[in-house]
């Protein structure tokens, strides 16, 4: 029936409606369900002659069969059970996520073959702890019921207003490509990958079909930064900041712990150097926005974009004409000069200024200075870069604290300057046949795309989307190829050079999808065209095997055979290792690259055009996860927004959720107002990701695109420094904000302390209140204590401990709507307050959870015992018991517990997780009951049956609880108290611990330590002296 | 107190009594109880619709949300806990210390507090998440092996004296009620009303052992009611103070909630006293501009009391030294929720200063009136005190709360309920005790000046 397109064969036929193909019939093939006699036929709401009789049938057998127990029904699971299948017992598999431009070594976990969750893989170099946000939020997109579940063609008919798509079997798609690429080229365009085997792959396709052209491009790919080393040190390459090296680090519109598609990887590494007992680094921002590089910075400095470059060359200046440190031309110099007065044209404060610069060379060869992302991609980005390698130089940084040659990235294979190149091949016409592949390109390119892609059809030529959804270039394509999750397909990433993983795929593809390897591979196979190795491969999975076998493994000194090789990678995931001593030459640095660089202009407010940690590029915004992260900086939910400094808002008179009209240089947008304190004044920031028309269900209508707001130059793309005038309008529209309020009132809740008074006294900054002992007997712990420990001083903030915990522990999504009346249910919140100067304050963060008290408040309350303490010291649930008075939400200090104000898993509603990504050894919760933190109870229970069969005691760090083996820097460490060696109980004796709300004496398990600042200034929130 | 005024004006007879009281038994009701009866059961049936809705939907409905987990349902239950209280103190304390003012108002005031403590109790169980499972806070035999309630839960105590109340309540209405029965049924001409009030009358024949028997019982109810009304308030604010909650956890709560409970029970009894003098004027001879006059005396003394239970919460927050509790009753009045904080004092401590003026006491329009705005007041020190939870300890949870349709809905339908019942009382039951009436009366005395 779907090959009915197909006019050499007999037509059979079921209907007139299939006959004549009519648009009808299509939908009807189409959906999954055909219209039956459940449902009444005409649609109205009467009841369907079944639905009559099962009622009617119902209510006979109720009252025939009342205060009957259901009969006992039997099923017997796996009569023939596969393999390394234990009912119940979870599967690990090693994975890779290369996606776009960040990559991860996975463990995927999976249950009775369903992938349901991914964890970190700590045999990765790279990134060996913790799972960004939007990594974790990629497993359940596997599930996401508005995937492109089958190929289609769009048929051109006469009229062209009814569109129509038809439903089409591959193998009518093959006859229809191969057809194609009998006579035409093809042009082919794809989002960013690290996969070598991939680009083996499509170089060899392509070279198969000469005239043929590839390009890769991903809308936020720093390209500035290659070309910059181009000019600096005349060799293009991605260098690799090795952040545990670096002592002193500044940062000039680097959100390396946000933003930066590398962040986990870097947080990881730069906690690392936070350690107070040791050698602590220290961290000066220069932003204009407030990041969470910012937030986390030791001292920050506001600074708009279009100054950044200011920066940069003043502290050069600072450093080699002023503090006559290092050697240069004199030409060199006199462009220094030009930078003399940068402290007071900005209005930094000039000490500080030329101690950044004393303590830079102090700490040169140990030093880093970091420039890019979107925050500082403004016009003269790669002056910004050229200046910082300058810097880096000077400062002996390049090949000790920068690594530009043993594990660089090489494998950023997208390019900015690609999409001009291919708008301009395609407005060529010469190939008939264009193939976009995983890059939405109609949404990040706009009506410029748009309309060139509208120009080659009418053309004649074909478009073939292959996408992972029907999306907004999707919705343009000729031919609408599924493609396979990374979940689904074989495929390889390599993270750095000569780090590599692998992709196993944990489950067969759940629709009729097919990756774009397959379909070269069937292609090319089909044409008799290209190398050996491309026809030799039935399938992908041997075309990575011998990739590997010719390409990789031959630079590999051991002599394993292929195949145990093969077994073990398989088994590991990653292959390769991080070079530890990073001790390479100092390049030289083309001097005369500096010349063209010219001091930034100061008037007027500017655009920031950022991505936020959850929904990054927009690429994941039909994840509902991912919508109601909140923001680490705003706490705000399912929406952007256009921040403004306090001073300015209150200027224009705005408040939080004032809608103002964005006018930048002709280009108009609506966007509600948020009012972010640290902004600098004259920048108004708007997050990129939003806007979304053809993004499916959760995704549509949540925020404003900002994509059209980017200006391109010369295949550059311009983020930040745009001009912007900002009006006020009188519509208001409320954001989700998750934070009640933004400091802490004096209390003590983060306490802080600087390295100085941290050094002279171990416990500074905790202030101990004089309280009266408990009436309370105490609890009698005979085995195991859980206790949980969270240093402060190496939490961020990133907020991937958030979502872990939402994916381990099935936990519901809300919606805007009650996110806006406090019903959000995550378990964990990243608690947010500001102290100090509005203007430039200091921002603290703290994950709060249930802090399973000693004495829990909560327990005494409940009037039906649904909330006790067991004897491994954890305050549990029994959801089944609970009526749902809500009185121990009431008498819990922390607020950490969530109540089910409505049936949030049903399965009814678009946000709602799909029912296959659930965890299955979490129960989902129904309306009216009562959740929170568990200590992720089921981990410690399957823990401890394994040391129970094996006749021991659980080990230290056995027990990873969701949120630990989510957290990139390492912040978090669960294990039993009651045992003093355990790492836990250590970081208790430290000074450093003290528990939140002692005085109210609930003795929480959780425990926190003190964050530390490398800094000279004292916590302006102060608590107060002494004890009172 | 009464001493140079007559409880009963009109020179009645037994006779008289009889019919002006029974009078609404024995006529068909006229527009008015009509039109108010059918807006009460109007609003009755949309109070059904609501907590359908409530159920059905889920508590998300209200304006309860993280971190304010209890809102108008628990404020307006112990709203009409505390109308409930007024009654007993009438019918039972007043008895025991032999005041005889309380007949002419103290079977309308019962009335009251058992409609009053029934439209409460349905509060706390529509309140739950999971309504249907709220008999689990009933320590009943079941088969779960040991799992029983939690003893240390106020929550549980309220359970107990809710229900301890509203049995005690109605038994001691009940009992009072008899001896009238017996008056309808003996005048009924009909005999299905025969039968029914027959019924309701327990067989009484107003022999000496019935009124002997009769009046031991009401004695001994009113002793054991007497404690039930310290304690049942004393208990439901045990469900804030012994949480650690600032702005709940204070040891002035009982006596804080009793004269409250007092306060707006007498207010609510002269809203319906007043109405009640309208709508049947031959009542005006019963309940009395005196009774009336007095009962404005305690709405004022215990206003001033609730008033300086105000103060000295805000005396013992500075007192304490503890900065949360300081905070929370500053924040209380000048935070974002303090417009109802200076509602609740406007209406609770400055409205009842009017009553200083015997003119004020003893005239209907202002003292239906400030009833009422006193009443508004109470609602409202409930809701003030419960959103101590909008800012406590950690300010990343502040919130403020919200009003939604279905806090608007229970609230109004709540009223339809107690007024559906107490319009029905007032044309099935004798709404002044006869009983009681009658020996007031200088019939077969010397007359003059003795009440006593």
């Amino acid at each position: 029936m779907k090959d009915m397109q197909n006019n050499n064969e007999k037509k059979y036929w079921k209907s007139i409606d299939q006959l004549e193909n009519e648009a009808r019939f299509n939908e009807m093939a189409e959906a999954e369900f055909q219209t039956s006699p459940l449902k009444s036929e005409d649609g109205n709401d009467g009841l369907a002659r079944r639905d009559f009789l099962k009622l009617m049938g119902a209510s006979v057998a109720m009252s025939a069969t009342a205060c009957v127990r259901r009969p006992a029904q039997k099923i017997v699971p796996y009569a023939k059970r596969p393999e390394d299948l234990v009912v119940g017992k979870p599967n690990f598999y090693a994975s890779v996520l290369a996606d776009e431009l960040s990559g991860a070594g996975l463990i995927v976990r999976t249950r009775e073959g369903r992938p349901i969750k991914l964890e970190p893989n700590p045999a990765n170099p790279a990134s060996p702890k913790g799972i960004s946000t939007r990594m974790q939020a990629h497993c359940i997109s596997l599930y996401d019921p508005e995937r492109l579940k089958q190929p289609k063609r769009w048929i051109t008919e006469e009229n062209f207003h009814d569109r129509k798509w038809n439903l089409l079997t591959w193998e009518k798609i093959d006859d229809e490509v191969i057809g194609l690429l009998e006579k035409e080229n093809v042009t082919l365009i794809t989002n960013n990958y690290s996969s070598p085997s991939r680009k083996a792959l499509i170089d060899d396709f392509m070279a198969a079909f000469k005239g043929s052209k590839s390009f890769v491009w991903n809308p936020l790919v720093d390209s500035a930064e290659s070309s910059a080393q181009e000019r600096s040190y005349g060799k293009e390459v991605n260098v690799r900041p090795l952040f545990e090296k670096a002592k002193y680090i500044v940062s000039v519109g680097a959100d390396f712990l946000g933003e930066d598609p590398r962040a986990h990887e870097y947080a990881t590494a730069y906690a690392k150097t936070r350690n107070p007992d040791g050698e602590m680094s220290r961290l000066i921002a220069f932003e204009g926005m407030l990041s969470l590089t910012g937030m986390n910075a030791d001292d920050r400095i506001r600074v708009k974009p279009s100054q950044f470059i200011d920066v940069l060359m003043g502290l050069a200046h600072e450093i080699v004409v002023a503090q006559g440190n290092g050697t240069v031309n004199s030409t060199t110099k006199a462009k220094l000069v030009e930078f003399a007065d940068v402290a007071e044209k900005l209005h930094i404060d000039a000490d500080l200024f030329s101690e950044i610069a004393k303590d830079l060379w102090k700490n040169r060869g140990q030093s880093l200075v970091l420039t890019g992302g979107t925050y500082a991609g403004v016009e003269n980005a790669e002056d910004l870069y050229v200046a910082a390698n300058f810097l880096n130089t000077v400062l002996g940084n390049d090949g000790k604290t920068i690594d530009y040659a043993k594990n660089n990235y090489t494998t950023i294979n997208a390019k900015q300057s690609d999409l001009e190149a291919f708008l301009a091949e395609l407005d060529a016409k010469k190939n008939k046949v264009l193939i976009v592949e995983n890059l939405n390109l109609v949404y990040y390119g706009g009506e410029t795309v748009k309309k060139a892609i509208r120009d080659f059809q009418d053309a004649g030529g074909t478009f073939i989307y292959m996408g992972f959804y029907q999306d907004e270039t999707g919705d343009m394509a000729d031919i609408l190829l599924p493609i396979d999750h990374s979940l689904e397909a074989w495929g390889d990433a390599e993270f750095h050079k000569g780090v590599y993983g692998i992709q196993q795929p944990t489950i067969r593809p759940l629709h009729n999808s097919r990756s774009l390897e397959q379909s070269f591979l069937n292609w090319a196979y089909a044409l008799q065209a290209g190398s050996k190795r491309l026809q030799g491969s039935e399938t992908y999975y041997d075309y990575v095997r011998s990739y590997w076998k010719s390409d990789i493994l031959k630079n590999s000194k051991n002599g394993q055979a292929f195949e145990d090789f093969w077994f073990e990678l398989l088994q590991k995931g990653v292959y390769g290792e991080l070079a530890e001593n990073v001790n390479l030459p100092v390049r030289s640095f083309k001097q005369s690259a500096l010349a063209s660089i010219s001091s930034g202009k100061a008037e007027g407010m500017e655009l920031s055009l950022y991505t936020k940690a959850g929904i990054g590029d927009g690429k994941y915004a039909n994840i509902a996860w991912l919508q109601e992260f909140p923001d680490p900086v705003s706490k705000v939910t399912w929406d952007n927004y256009a921040t403004f400094s306090k001073a300015t808002a209150d200027k224009m008179g705005i408040k939080e959720g004032t809608i103002v009209t964005l006018d930048v240089e002709g280009q108009k947008v609506e966007v509600p107002a948020y009012i972010q304190v640290g902004q600098h004044d004259s920048v108004i920031g708007l997050a990129l990701g939003y806007g979304r028309t053809k993004g499916g269900r959760v995704a549509n209508g949540v925020g404003v695109d900002a994509y059209p707001l980017i200006k391109r130059v010369d295949g550059k793309p311009v983020f930040a420094g745009r001009k912007v005038v900002a009006a006020k309008t009188e519509k208001f529209s409320p954001l989700a904000n998750t934070q009640g309020h933004n400091t802490m009132m004096g209390r003590q809740i983060i306490v802080e302390a600087t390295l100085d008074s941290y050094k002279k006294d171990k416990s500074a900054g905790i202030h101990k209140h004089k309280f009266l002992e408990s009436a309370w007997g105490k609890h009698e712990y005979k085995g195991y204590r859980w206790g949980m420990a969270v240093d402060l001083n190496s939490c961020f903030g990133c907020g991937s401990c958030v979502v872990a915990c939402q994916a381990e522990n099935n936990i519901p999504v809300v919606g805007k709507k009650y996110v806006l009346e406090g019903r959000e249910m995550h378990w964990m919140r990243i608690d947010r307050y500001y102290s100090g100067d509005m203007n430039n304050p200091d921002s603290h963060v703290m994950p709060v959870m249930c802090q399973h008290c000693e004495n829990a408040p909560c327990e005494t309350v409940c009037p039906v015992l649904a909330t006790v303490h067991d004897d491994e010291g954890t305050n549990s649930m029994v959801y089944n018991r609970c009526v749902g008075t809500r009185y121990c939400s009431n008498n819990c200090p922390y607020k950490v517990r969530r109540f089910n104000w409505f049936a949030l898993t049903k399965g009814d509603r678009p946000e709602d997780t799909p029912r296959e990504a659930y965890n299955p050894r979490v129960t989902v919760r129904s309306r009216g009951v009562m959740e929170k933190c568990t200590f992720c109870i089921q981990r410690i229970h399957d823990v401890k049956d394994t040391a129970k069969n094996e006749n021991r005691t659980v080990r230290d760090g056995e027990i990873k609880v969701a949120c630990e083996e989510g957290c990139p820097s390492g912040a978090i460490t669960f294990g039993n108290m009651n045992d003093p060696e355990s790492r836990v109980s250590k970081l208790f004796e430290s000074q450093r611990t003290y528990k939140l709300l002692e005085e109210y004496l609930a003795v929480p398990s959780v425990r926190y330590q003190t964050k530390i600042r490398n800094a000279k200034r004292e916590n302006t929130d102060h608590h107060g002296e002494g004890s009172h | 107190m009464l001493g140079r005024s007559k409880l009963v004006l009109g020179d009645k007879s037994f006779k008289d009594i009889t019919e002006d009281i029974c009078a609404p038994l024995e006529t068909l009701p006229g527009k008015p109880w009509l039109m108010m009866f059918g807006a009460a059961k109007t609003t009755l049936l949309f109070y059904f619709g609501v907590l359908f809705y409530i159920a059905y939907t889920g508590m998300g409905t209200m304006g309860v949300s993280h971190p304010i987990m209890w809102g108008t349902d628990i404020v307006t239950f112990v709203f009409w806990v505390g109308i409930g209280h007024a009654g007993t103190l009438i019918s039972a304390i007043l008895f025991l210390f032999r005041q005889k003012w309380r007949t002419g108002i103290a079977r309308a005031a019962e009335a009251m507090t058992v409609f009053a403590v029934m439209t409460a109790g349905i509060f706390p169980l529509m309140h739950t998440g999971r309504p249907w499972l709220a008999f689990w806070l009933f320590p009943y035999p079941n088969q779960r092996g040991p799992l029983w309630v939690n003893f240390r839960s106020p929550l549980l105590w309220d359970v107990f004296a809710v229900s301890t109340y509203a049995t005690v309540s109605i038994v001691f209405w009940y009992v009072g009620l008899i001896p009238d029965f017996a008056t309808v049924r003996d005048r009924a001409k009909n005999t299905l009303r025969k039968n029914i009030y027959g019924a309701l009358s327990m067989g009484w024949r107003g022999t000496n052992r019935n009124w002997r028997h009769y009046e031991m019982v009401y004695l001994l109810l009113a002793g054991l009611s007497t404690p039930l009304v310290l304690s049942v308030h004393t208990i439901v604010s045990f469900d804030f103070a012994v949480a650690n909650l600032p702005g709940w956890h204070t040891t002035i709560f009982p006596p804080y909630f009793i004269a409250g409970a007092i306060f707006s029970g007498f207010a609510m009894v002269v809203t319906l006293m007043t109405l009640v003098r309208i709508g049947f004027p031959q009542i005006k001879d019963y309940i009395t501009l005196d009774h009336l006059e007095v009962m404005n005396k305690i709405i004022m003394t215990t206003g001033m009391m609730v008033g300086y239970a105000y103060g000295s919460e805000f005396f013992i927050a500075w007192y304490s030294g503890v900065e949360f509790e300081k905070f929370a009753f500053v924040n209380r009045a000048f935070g974002p929720m303090g417009w109802s904080y200076w509602i609740m004092v406007s209406c609770n401590v400055i409205s009842p200063q009017v009553f200083w003026f015997k003119k004020f006491r003893r005239s209907i329009p202002v003292m239906f009136v400030v009833s009422i705005i006193v009443n508004i007041g109470m609602w409202f020190e409930r809701f003030v005190i419960t959103m101590s939870l909008h800012r406590d300890f950690l300010p990343a949870n502040w919130a403020v709360f919200h009003f939604k349709f279905a806090d608007v809905g229970v609230l109004v339908g709540s009223f339809g309920m107690f007024f559906t019942l107490f319009l029905l009382f007032l044309r099935a039951f004798p709404m002044v005790s006869m009983s009681e009436v009658k020996p007031c009366l200088e019939v077969g005395r010397d007359g003059g000046g003795h009440h006593e």
